[in-house]
């Protein structure tokens, strides 16, 4: 626990001193927010049916599904650049010449990205409701806290893999490349899974964002309790449990190579 | 009992494609061979000095003895423990300042790099404060609340090797810790270094070196050409600082 802290202590610290970046990322978020806010003014008119399981508004919809995908560009994104600036820079190599296990090297740096996110999450939110009219008075906070849970287990074990892709190719990261590109396609941020041709619905039934979004939407915007949401809990726990073992051992076998390579450090 | 031995290490260096690593494809680039059949071993409280001009596979072999770099044949053994030990059993006996990259935070204080990296020794904050106050002041490490991005280069080294001493190792790696010092630093962490940092006679020290006078403050010396070790002695059976120098000017073997 302490070795967890930390690193919590030691980003923090980092983050605190770029205090104009905290201020330049939620203006990027405010502008982001009223760009969706006028896009869902111009197709509210004629919006499809597809909507009207979220309550037939574009705004929230999207708001939703863009502040929620944030946990897969977080651990993807953030914790592969994290990692390979340490790569990098020789602290991965320091890091590595300490006791600390490797699961908790992944975990330590993931989780300053995941808390920074919840913070990101927050102002995406609050901005919806408090300049755009967004209404989250309706929300299930039960059901929600249980499903950012999940979705935090299930999407941050993707950055992992993702971060073993930078540290082992370096200039490029499959695994967010590839990946990441198709979930942000099929799992429904910037519209319903339901308007996908058959095969890519079909194919978005295997994304863990899918579930993370449906459900999510579904007890933020429209209320539903916990026991309407089981299935959406269930598959983010069943993605959880399968993709972190092998994170982690994909992490391990990562690791091993570079000791052999001598690249825990850039060469 | 040796306290560090290294037993017929071999270590050879690929240029390999992110491709050809994930397809285990056959190295399409040179290879570089670092360390070839290399058997040495330091014992208890002894001074080690490994000499040979660049490139001759002195960091990797201090790399390999930390288990921060594996070798392609050979072994390891730390306190005569199997060399099979994990990487975190290694870590806890052993501390390595090798700096290049120094692998410190830039925005973070000298001070503030300690105390994270004391952490993650597992020391607790009482603890980590005592050995944090105590390696600055052995290494007369000046400004420890500035940013690292700050200091000069002989207070980054002074850093470095001060966070190698964090845990308190049994077996202190250092990688020419008296590079970017002044003269007068130079002299100073000459001293700590055949005082063992403080450690009287427990503390086993193997470092390289390029300047023949610090390698006579060892109790042996390793010369490494080649990636082979070509030479291993008292420093008198070198001729002292003299002898030492032309041993170390002295051109490669032809690779066989």
């Amino acid at each position: 626990m302490s070795r967890l802290a930390a690193f919590l202590a030691k980003d923090w610290r980092i983050f605190a001193s770029y205090r104009a970046g905290l201020a330049v990322r939620a203006g990027q978020i405010l502008f982001t927010v009223a760009a969706f806010y006028f896009i869902g003014r111009l197709i509210d008119a004629g919006a499809s049916p597809a909507l009207a399981p979220y309550g037939g508004a574009y705004f929230p919809f999207v708001l939703l599904g863009l502040a929620f995908s944030r946990y897969l560009s977080a651990s993807m994104t953030g914790l592969a650049s994290a990692l390979r600036q340490e790569q990098l820079q020789g602290t991965l190599e320091a890091v590595l010449a300490t006791p600390t296990p490797l699961a908790l090297i992944a975990i330590g740096n993931l989780l300053s990205e995941l808390i920074w996110t919840t913070g990101e999450i927050a102002v995406y939110l609050g901005a919806g409701a408090v300049l755009f009219g967004l209404d989250l008075g309706s929300a299930d906070l039960p059901a929600s806290l249980v499903l950012l849970a999940l979705t935090v287990a299930s999407l941050s074990s993707l950055g992992v893999l993702s971060a073993s892709g930078i540290l082992l190719f370096r200039e490029f990261d499959p695994v967010s490349w590839m990946l990441g590109g198709l979930m942000r396609l099929v799992g429904g941020v910037y519209f319903p899974v339901a308007i996908l041709p058959g095969w890519l619905e079909t194919m978005a039934g295997w994304v863990p964002l899918t579930y993370a979004l449906e459900g999510m939407r579904q007890a933020v915007l429209m209320g539903r309790p916990l026991a309407e949401l089981q299935p959406m809990c269930a598959a983010l726990a069943a993605f959880a449990l399968v993709l972190w073992p092998v994170a982690l051992v994909v992490f391990a076998w990562t690791i091993r190579r570079l000791q052999r390579d001598g690249s825990l450090s850039f060469r | 009992m040796p306290a560090l031995e290294l037993l017929n290490v071999t270590k050879r260096f690929h240029r390999v494609s992110a491709l050809a690593r994930l397809c285990r494809m056959p190295p399409p680039g040179p290879e570089v061979t670092a360390l070839r059949g290399v058997s040495v071993s330091a014992s208890e409280g002894e001074l080690l000095a490994v000499v040979g001009p660049n490139g001759a596979g002195k960091t990797t072999l201090l790399k390999i003895a930390a288990g921060l770099i594996l070798p392609d044949a050979g072994a390891v053994r730390v306190a005569g423990a199997p060399p099979d030990r994990t990487r975190r059993a290694i870590t806890r006996m052993l501390g390595i300042a090798a700096g290049d990259p120094p692998g410190f935070y830039d925005r973070l204080t000298g001070r503030e790099n300690l105390r994270f990296f004391a952490a993650l020794h597992g020391l607790g904050r009482a603890a980590a404060s005592r050995r944090i106050e105590e390696t600055l002041a052995r290494l007369e490490l000046e400004a420890p609340e500035r940013r690292y991005q700050e200091y000069s280069a002989g207070t980054k080294q002074r850093l470095l090797v001060a966070r190698a001493l964090l845990h308190d190792p049994a077996v202190l790696l250092l990688d020419e810790p008296t590079r970017s010092l002044d003269p007068a630093g130079q002299l100073g962490l000459r001293r700590l270094l055949t005082g063992r940092f403080g450690a009287a006679e427990r503390r086993t020290i193997v470092f390289t070196t390029h300047q023949p006078e610090e390698a006579a403050l060892a109790d042996r010396v390793a010369v490494l050409i080649d990636g082979t070790l070509s030479a291993l002695g008292a420093p008198a059976s070198f001729g002292g600082p003299a002898g030492l120098a032309g041993f170390m000017r002295r051109p490669a073997a032809p690779a066989s």
